[in-house]
Parts: C-alpha cells; sequence; structure tokens
C-alpha cells in the first residue's frame, strides 16, 4: 500500500506536484499519464525518495515513512523503480545485471532464468549490454525489477522503444504480477496499452493527479456513450449541435470529433447516427471515450 | 551488505582506470626489476679494485716516509701517516678476506674500517668522505655521508656476528628483499600511496553515472559508503601483486636475502647515543612489518579522505587534488633540522616517508626526537576515525543523498 498525503512539490516558481493525496492499494495498476514534463517522474521519485516533498508524506504498510534512513532502507525492500536503459553497465552483460538485481533484494534467483524465457532474452542475456538494441536494453531493465520481485514496482515508460510483440509480452508479464499481489504503477504513453490492463487511471494537470472516472464519470465502464466522427467539418457541427444542443461536441487535435452523451441512451444514439447519415456524415463509430481521446481533450 | 560488497568489488577491478593503474605498475615493477635494479651502483660497495689502489698508494706513502725525520714534517703529513698505519692493515685484511671468500672477516674488519674512517673524517675540516656524496646541490653532503658511513659500519658490525650465508649482494644490499628495504625507504611507499589514490577517487562517484539502477538498492547509505572504503582499501592490497612480480625478478638475479637481515635503526636518544653509538638494528622482518602498517594506514587515510569528499564536494578531481596536496603536504614544510623548531611530528603528513620514519633517519633529518612510527600510526588512526565519522555522520543525514 502506498498513501500519498498532501504532496507538495516546487521547482522554484513552478507547482510540479500541488497537494496530491491518494491511496493505492496491493493488487493494482495503477497508470500515469500526462505530457512529458508534468510530473509523472517526479512524483514517482518523490515516492522512492529521491526528490524530497517541500511538504506531505508518502506511507508504506505499517505506517512506514521516510522519517530516517533506516527507514527509507526498509521502504526500499519493499519499493523499486525501473532502471534507465542509459544506466545499464556497459560492460556487463544482462545475466549480471539480473544477477545484481536479484542478489540486492535477496529474491529467488530460479526468477533470473524464467524472466529470462518469459521476455525472450536468451540469445543475447549473456552478452554486453553495450552491444544491445534499445528494445534489447529496455526489456533488461523490464527484467531487472520483475528479478528484484518488490512488493510495489514503479515503472516509467516501460513500453519505450519495445516492438508490438514485445509490449504484449510485458503486458502480459504484468498481469501477472497484478494476480500475483503486486502493485504496479506506470507512467507510459503507450495510451491504448495502458488502458487495457490498468485498474486506475490519473491523468496529471498543474501538478494535481485526476481520477479519470473524476474527469469523465463512469469511464471506466464499458458504455457506449460516444459517437466519434473523423474530419467533421464546421457547417455539419453547426447543424448537429442546433438539432442537439444538450450533446457535449468536442473537436480533437486529431480532427476527431466527439459527440458524447451524458449518459448510455440508446435512442438519442440511434437518432444521432440517423442525423448524421442526413448530413452525408458516414465515417464515424460507437464506443466509449478511449484514454486517446481523454488525454487529447485534457491535453489537446 | 556481502551482495553490495560483491558488486562494488566487481566494479572496482573492471574499472578500466583501475586496470591501467595495475597495469601500468606492473610495467614500472617489470622495468625496475630488469634495467634498474642491475644497475644499482650503490655509494658503499665492495669494490676490490678500489680497496687495492688505495692500499697501495697509502702502503707507497708509508713506505716513502719510513725512516725519515718528521719533526718538520706539515702536521698533515703526520696526521696522514697516522690514518694510513692505522687504516692500511685493516684493508689488507679485507683484501685477503675477499681473496679468501672469507666473508665474515670482511665484514668484521670493514665494519671497523667505517668507524675508524668516519671519525678521522667527521667534522675535521680538511678530510672527505667517499667524493660521490659532493654531489652538485647537496647542501648536507657531510652529514648525510656521516650518517651513512655510521649505518654501514653497523651494518657490517652485524654481518660479522651472522649465523647466516654471506654474499657480496647481501653486503650491498642487491637481494630482493632488500630491495623492497631501500624502496621502502625511497619513493615507492608514494608512488604506492599515489596509486591507491587512483584507484579509490572515484570510487563513489562513478555512481552518478548509473543513478536509476543504483539509488534504490535497499542498502544503507553508510553502509554503502564503508563497503565502498573497504573495496577500494582491498583494490590498494592488490597493489602489491605487481610489486611481487618485480620481487621474483630480482630475487632470481640477485638472491632474495631473507627477514633477519639486519636494518640499523638511528637512535634519537642523545645519552642512548653516547653510550651505544648512534645507531641500534631492528630485523629487516621487522622493519617492513612496520612499514607495512603505516602503509596500510595510509591507504586508509587516503581512502576515508576520498570518502569524505566524495559526499561532500562530489568531484573525483577535486578527490584527487585534495588527496595529493596531502600526499605532498609534508614537501611543503620539510627543512633539514626544522623539527628541533616545530612540531613536525604532530602532523600525520610528516609520516609519509615510511621507510625513513622507521629506520629513524627522518628524525636525523628533520633533528626531531619526538617522531616515531608508533605515534604516527596513532595519529594517522585518530585521522582516519575523525574522518570516518564525519563522513559517516554526513550519510545518515536524512536528506543526504550519496546518488544523485
Amino acid at each position: 500500500m502506498i498513501e500519498l498525503q498532501n504532496i507538495k512539490l516546487s521547482f522554484g516558481d513552478k507547482k510540479v506536484l500541488n497537494d496530491i493525496s491518494e491511496t493505492f492499494h496491493q493488487g493494482e495498476v495503477i497508470g500515469l499519464v500526462a505530457p512529458n514534463g508534468t510530473g509523472k517522474s517526479t512524483l514517482m521519485n518523490v515516492m522512492m525518495n529521491y526528490a524530497a516533498p517541500n511538504s506531505g508524506k508518502v506511507l508504506f504498510k505499517n505506517g512506514l515513512a521516510y522519517s530516517s534512513k533506516a527507514n527509507e532502507v526498509k521502504i526500499h525492500q519493499l519499493i523499486s523503480m525501473m532502471p534507465d536503459q542509459s544506466d545499464l553497465y556497459n560492460h556487463l552483460s544482462g545475466r549480471d545485471h539480473l544477477k545484481i538485481y536479484c542478489t540486492m533484494w535477496k529474491s529467488n534467483p530460479k526468477l533470473i532464468d524464467t524472466t529470462i524465457e518469459a521476455l525472450n532474452m536468451g540469445h543475447y542475456v549473456n552478452k554486453k549490454a553495450g552491444t544491445y538494441s534499445l528494445g534489447m536494453r529496455q526489456r533488461l531493465c523490464f527484467a531487472m525489477q520483475i528479478v528484484a520481485n518488490t512488493e510495489i514496482m514503479l515503472m516509467d515508460e516501460v513500453m519505450n522503444g519495445l516492438d508490438p510483440i514485445n509490449v504484449e509480452i510485458i503486458s502480459g508479464m504484468l498481469m501477472q504480477k497484478k494476480a500475483e499481489g503486486k502493485m504496479i504503477i506506470i507512467a507510459s504513453h503507450l495510451l491504448d496499452n495502458l488502458e487495457k490492463y490498468a485498474d486506475r487511471l490519473f491523468l496529471f494537470k498543474d501538478g494535481k493527479l485526476m481520477d479519470v472516472n473524476d474527469i469523465i464519470e463512469g469511464f471506466s465502464e464499458n458504455t457506449m456513450t460516444t459517437v466519434r466522427v473523423k474530419n467533421m467539418s464546421d457547417n455539419v457541427k453547426v447543424a448537429f449541435q442546433e438539432r442537439y444542443p444538450k450533446l457535449a461536441v468536442q473537436t480533437l487535435v486529431n480532427d476527431m470529433t466527439l459527440l458524447t452523451l451524458d449518459k448510455k441512451d440508446a435512442e438519442t444514439l440511434g437518432s444521432m447516427t440517423a442525423h448524421l447519415a442526413e448530413l452525408g456524415v458516414n465515417d464515424f463509430t460507437f464506443g466509449k471515450v478511449t484514454l486517446n481521446d481523454l488525454y487529447a481533450i485534457y491535453y489537446g | 551488505m556481502w551482495a553490495y560488497f560483491k558488486f562494488e568489488l566487481v566494479q572496482f577491478f573492471t574499472n578500466k582506470k583501475n586496470i591501467a593503474i595495475y597495469v601500468l605498475l606492473l610495467f614500472a615493477a617489470l622495468f625496475y626489476a630488469i634495467k634498474i635494479a642491475p644497475a644499482y651502483d650503490p655509494i658503499e660497495q665492495v669494490d676490490a679494485d678500489e680497496i687495492e689502489a688505495r692500499y697501495l698508494t697509502r702502503e707507497t706513502f708509508i713506505n716513502d716516509m719510513a725512516g725519515k725525520n718528521l719533526r718538520f714534517a706539515h702536521p698533515s703529513v703526520r696526521l696522514a701517516l697516522q690514518i694510513f698505519n692505522e687504516l692500511n692493515p685493516l684493508d689488507l685484511e679485507r683484501l685477503e678476506a675477499l681473496e679468501k671468500g672469507d666473508l665474515q672477516k670482511y665484514a668484521a674488519t670493514t665494519s671497523d674500517w667505517y668507524y675508524i674512517t668516519n671519525s678521522y673524517t667527521h667534522n675535521s675540516g680538511s678530510l672527505f668522505y667517499n667524493p660521490r656524496y659532493y654531489a652538485y646541490g647537496s647542501q648536507y653532503a657531510d652529514d648525510d655521508a656521516y650518517y651513512a658511513y655510521l649505518e654501514t659500519g653497523k651494518r657490517y658490525e652485524e654481518f660479522a656476528k651472522a649465523d647466516y650465508e654471506l654474499s657480496i649482494n647481501l653486503f650491498e644490499q642487491r637481494t630482493a628483499w632488500q630491495t623492497i628495504e631501500r624502496l621502502m625507504t625511497g619513493v615507492l611507499p608514494i608512488v604506492l600511496i599515489v596509486c591507491a589514490l587512483l584507484l579509490a577517487v572515484d570510487v563513489v562517484t562513478k555512481d552518478r553515472l548509473h543513478p536509476t539502477l543504483l539509488k534504490g538498492f535497499p542498502i544503507a547509505d553508510w553502509k554503502k559508503l564503508l563497503v565502498k572504503g573497504f573495496v577500494a582499501f582491498v583494490g590498494s592490497l592488490v597493489l602489491f601483486v605487481p610489486l611481487a612480480v618485480g620481487f621474483l625478478i630480482i630475487g632470481v638475479q640477485f638472491g632474495f636475502g631473507h627477514l633477519d637481515i639486519p636494518v640499523p635503526q638511528y637512535i634519537v636518544d642523545y645519552k642512548v647515543q653516547q653510550k651505544q653509538g648512534i645507531f641500534t638494528v631492528i630485523s629487516l622482518g621487522a622493519f617492513l612489518g612496520q612499514c607495512i602498517q603505516l602503509l596500510l594506514l595510509w591507504f586508509m587515510a587516503i581512502i576515508a579522505i576520498v570518502l569524505l569528499c566524495s559526499v561532500v564536494l562530489r568531484n573525483e578531481v577535486i578527490n584527487l587534488g585534495i588527496g595529493l596536496v596531502i600526499i605532498f603536504a609534508e614537501y611543503f614544510y620539510f627543512s633539514r633540522g626544522i623539527g628541533f623548531l616545530w612540531d613536525i611530528e604532530k602532523y600525520p603528513t610528516s609520516y609519509i616517508q615510511i621507510g625513513q620514519v622507521v629506520s629513524k633517519i627522518r628524525n636525523f633529518y628533520y633533528n626531531s626526537d619526538a617522531m616515531a612510527a608508533q605515534l604516527g600510526m596513532k595519529l594517522l588512526a585518530i585521522y582516519i576515525v575523525v574522518m570516518l565519522v564525519i563522513t559517516l555522520g554526513i550519510s545518515l543525514n536524512k536528506r543526504f543523498k550519496l546518488v544523485k
């Protein structure tokens, strides 16, 4: 468990974390979504005590907090953060890196081979890390954290540089870790992927952590409340809004226009589609607001 | 902690800079053993030709003067005859002993020769020691020669009592163990301490190249620092491995000698000097034992200052600069006889010339009664403890980050 209590952190005049209070539980996958430089990594750094907040505190199980160096060591036995691939030792092999993390966290050495196999790293893991491609390094960093096997895992941009197959493999492993009761907090820009396995998603804005369900009610539920129209012209928008004045019409930066109902209403949806057809618009889909849409709405 | 130690140890011994230091030291040891050691040309050497030439010249003079009335001769002629009549029988005995291979007798006679020669030469104003002491710029040549003659006399006095096999190499201090003794009174300790500094200089700061990989390790910063210090110390001990290669090569060429060989030690107490002369002897084993103790304490002292600088200043170039200032600090205040005026024995930096401190020639140079290897060890130990306490105190601060 991690409980963030009124975390505030500023760099100069910029409030990066502004009174963040939230609790995350074991067995949860938490997704953090925001543009670069908005505070995702900083929040993770605060959770790891790499950055000290100006006020507020981070609590772990049994009330553990970063109140002393001794507590920091105890907490770091519970929590780990995925290393950055640029920080790997180029003269050491992937297996050496895995051994380091395994021995430092005193985890089961069998995890090394099972992780290598699960992540399909067998063909390169004994070579020096300096010879690895971006994706190979990224998989190694992920594997290191899996081998550390801490109760809480923080992963910043875990899918960076991975091909779709490896994205799927890692997604599968994340689900497996979640099933084992691990808490995984992920910052990612692969929003479709994140949406698939995250239990809770948070957006950052003005230093605040916003639960997507608080931004759009029922976001996590699979209810069809949205019609998504590609390249909707201004004339059609005006005509549509005249007919449905209470309907939310929002055009995103990717030229996707969302026509959103405030609740599930099959009758209105039917009439909307009929009207769109009358207006000569045939390229549209039904569904819910996706994380990509929400991202575009929120940060566009 | 064991896991972290293994991790740091691997980092240390795969560090290219550290490997380069070991390799360079190995090359230096090989070069010394193969080129420099065989060319060693001591001032006080066993040279039958020189003894014979001197003997014959003096004998001719003695014979020329025989039967002459010296009443009106110049006083220096009478003095020369007195000295030559005393020394020539000794030189003859030395030559005969060398010819017969009776090195024990050679040692006994040579010891007398040095003592008598010194008694005539010291503070005479007109007589001189071996001319090789009077090199250009050698301001204290007379003092150095006086020390060397009595030291050599003492060495031969002990060789005369030896119950082990003697050799010319042993007399000229060419054996492997004696080469170590000579090097210990020379540049070797400083070379090793500088190497220890170079090995340790980035032991903490190197982590900044891998911050996200390292800073989450579940181990306290003070433990990390202690482990890093210990690893640097272990790495410093490995410096002896390249030296051992040179030692073996010298041993094969000139014999190894042994640890019972006498090493003269200057007596600092004037009253004891009156009774015993200015030298006592310790075994080479005891000499090297004290040297090693001081050297290891110096390794620890340098590592301790590197750890402190690393947590405060976080820059290996600054670590290197401060370490070098400490190692070479003595050069800023060293001056012959200054110990009579200043309490130089209270500065840990005065104990950097390890072999000279143990043989106490440093006391002779400084004109200090109080300087002693044991005092140096205590001072260095206190310094190390103070440095470590400050370093660990800083690392226990809640806001301190070892890796930023």
